[in-house]
This record gives structure tokens, C-alpha cells and sequence, in this order.
């Protein structure tokens, strides 16, 4: 089953996600802050990164950023996951290759791991 | 920001409690947690909604204390005794260099304790881990004592000083990242002090660390 890793500084969010995702199957890895959420992207090699806005070192939009410009993780889809909705925020994260940006309160657990779903489906190879 | 600080423990409670109606089967272990998490982000939501009351309190003019004649050094020690912990879990020193027996300060405990925690909650939340915080406690003049409250944090840069007991002004957590918190713990908290007949003050460097010190008459 897929690997998920989840980028956030909200213990209690993280562990909510966490359960939600590792009910319906997922194996999910997590990270407080931007430089470890870039150290296990490059370790772990998950197949979805779900990222939040706000960490105590750097903007999500700001490791998205750098997950781009890295030739061995650019293809790993990112989803902003986030209670920060800024539209500017929104623009410059799909800009930057992100290919959904999920606001926390607007979703409840279910969704965020149907979401999951429909994004690792997008980027399943194409038989 | 203000939108956020409520948003957030909301969220943490609706998904919670959602994810524990819809899956029927889950361990004790997991409900556990998930309850334990309802109940934080409650206490937190209550401790906003609180301040925000406050500073609207604060606006409109009425506010009152109720003070009474209290033991300052007591009410220091509590607050200390309370962030102990999340000072240990972050490798923060915790110092309190509080005198000797100070004679009864006709002060409203509650508030004063609202002060403190502010503070020490603040210098907390911007200290590196393998810093220190001071409390200490002096006497100003033979009328007054004077409490500061000292970190070896990320200080305040010069230009954002004047700003920051103002309602709703929130300095940056590190590498200019989005602010976090109401913006209101400091305007509370000068607020509080100066229905004391007290003043507050705050000396700061960038990269060195701040000392927030406030005066209450004897």
C-alpha cells in the first residue's frame, strides 16, 4: 500500500490524519518541521506528501519549492494541506507544482483520505 | 492569525470526534488519544475565546481586578511549577531568583498569574532549546517591586519593539515565518498592569534574548 508522509507541527492533527489514513490502509511517516519533512522525503521516498503551511522553520510553499527543484523527488505529488487559504498562498503552491491545496477545516477525515486516494490514482503510471 | 488560533484546535476537535463516530472498531488505545485531543484543543479554545473577551473588556473600559492582599512570591513559584515540564521537554533552564519574603501586595492573584504565565509562555516559545529563563524579583523603590522575566532567545528586532504590547500584533515565530498566536497575550498583559498602577518595559536584542520587566506598587 501506498506511503504517505504528513508535514505538519500540530501533534494533534497529525495523529488525527494519522489514524485516518492508517485506518483505510496507508502507510504514513510524519515530519514537525520543513527540514525533516525534506530529509524523510529523500530518505523514504513516499508516494504522497500531504503539507502544511505553517512549520516552525519555513513555509510549506517554500518545501514545495525545494521538493521541485530536486530531480529525485519532483515527481512526488504534494498537496497542500493547510488552515492558511490565502489565495495568493493557493496561487503560488499550484504554481509551484502542487497538485491540490486542502483546507484542514473544510475537510473531515474521510474526505482527506478519499482525497489521498484520488491523488495517488492521478499519479499511478498508466497501464 | 487570530482566525487560525481558533481554527486550529476546531478542526483538531471536529475531525476527532468524527473519526471516532465513524469507525466503530477502533482500539481503546486510539479512542484514548483521540479523546485526549478533544479535551486539549478544548481547554486551548477556552483560553482564547478568554483573551479575546478580555482585550474586548480591555476596549470597552471594563475591565475590573479584584484585588486582595496577596502573596507575589507564591503566585510566581505556582506559574513557574507549571511550566517546568515543557521547559525540561525543550532542554530550557528555568531559574528563579525570587529574594527573600516580600510583605503581601495588594494585587488581583488571578490577573498577575495571567501576567506571568504570558510571559513565560512567550519567552518559552522563543527560546532555542539549551537556553534559560529568569524570574526574578526586585525592589524597584521603597513603593514598588519590579518582576522581569528574562530569555536567552531569538529577541526582538529594534524596529518591531515599539509594537509589541499593541492589540493584535504578533511578531514572527523564526526565519520570518507566519506570525503564531492572538496578538493579544502582551496587550492583555500591559493591560492588566497598568489597571495595577504598574508599568511595563522590555529590553531586547536580536539573537540575544529579551527581559520583559513590569512594576506593581506596594
Amino acid at each position: 500500500m501506498a506511503k504517505i508522509l504528513l508535514v505538519d507541527d500540530d501533534q494533534s492533527l497529525l495523529t488525527i490524519f494519522e489514524t485516518a489514513l492508517k485506518g483505510a490502509g496507508y502507510e504514513t511517516t510524519t515530519a514537525f518541521d520543513g527540514k525533516t519533512g525534506l530529509d524523510k522525503a529523500a530518505t523514504e521516498k513516499p508516494d504522497l506528501i500531504l503539507l502544511d503551511q505553517v512549520l516552525p522553520d519555513m513555509n510549506g510553499n517554500d518545501v514545495l519549492k525545494t521538493l521541485k527543484a530536486d530531480p529525485n523527488l519532483k515527481n512526488i505529488p504534494v498537496s497542500l494541506l493547510s488552515n492558511f487559504g490565502q489565495n495568493q498562498l493557493v496561487q503560488d503552491a499550484l504554481a509551484e507544482g502542487a497538485v491540490d491545496y486542502i483546507l484542514k477545516y473544510q475537510v473531515e477525515p474521510a474526505d482527506l483520505v478519499a482525497k489521498a486516494a484520488e491523488i495517488l490514482k492521478a499519479a499511478a503510471p498508466a497501464k | 492569525m487570530i482566525i487560525h488560533e481558533l481554527r486550529a484546535p476546531l478542526t483538531a476537535i471536529k475531525d476527532s470526534s468524527k473519526l471516532m463516530m465513524d469507525t466503530s472498531t477502533m482500539p481503546d488505545e486510539n479512542r484514548k488519544q483521540l479523546l485526549l485531543i478533544v479535551h486539549e484543543q478544548s481547554k486551548k479554545m477556552l483560553e482564547q475565546v478568554s483573551m479575546l473577551l478580555d482585550a474586548a473588556k480591555f476596549d470597552a473600559g471594563r475591565f475590573t481586578l479584584e484585588k486582595v492582599p496577596s502573596d507575589l512570591k507564591k503566585v510566581i513559584e505556582e506559574k513557574i511549577q507549571v511550566f517546568e515540564p515543557q521547559a525540561q521537554t525543550k532542554h530550557i533552564k528555568l531559574i528563579s531568583e525570587l529574594g527573600e519574603a516580600l510583605p503581601q501586595i495588594v494585587m488581583d492573584p488571578v490577573r498577575i498569574g495571567q501576567v506571568i504565565n504570558n510571559l513565560l509562555s512567550n519567552s518559552l516559545k522563543f527560546t532555542p532549546e539549551g537556553g534559560t529563563i529568569t524570574v526574578s524579583i526586585r525592589h524597584k523603590t521603597l513603593k514598588s517591586v519590579e518582576v522581569t522575566v528574562s530569555d536567552t532567545g531569538v529577541g526582538i528586532p529594534e524596529e518591531k519593539q515599539s509594537s509589541l504590547f499593541s492589540e493584535f500584533y504578533e511578531v514572527e515565530a523564526n526565519n520570518g515565518n507566519h506570525p503564531t498566536g492572538t496578538g493579544l497575550g502582551l496587550y492583555i498583559t500591559k493591560s492588566i498592569i497598568k489597571a495595577h498602577g504598574g508599568t511595563i518595559s522590555l529590553v531586547s536584542e536580536a539573537n540575544k534574548g529579551t527581559s520583559i520587566s513590569f512594576t506593581l506598587p506596594m
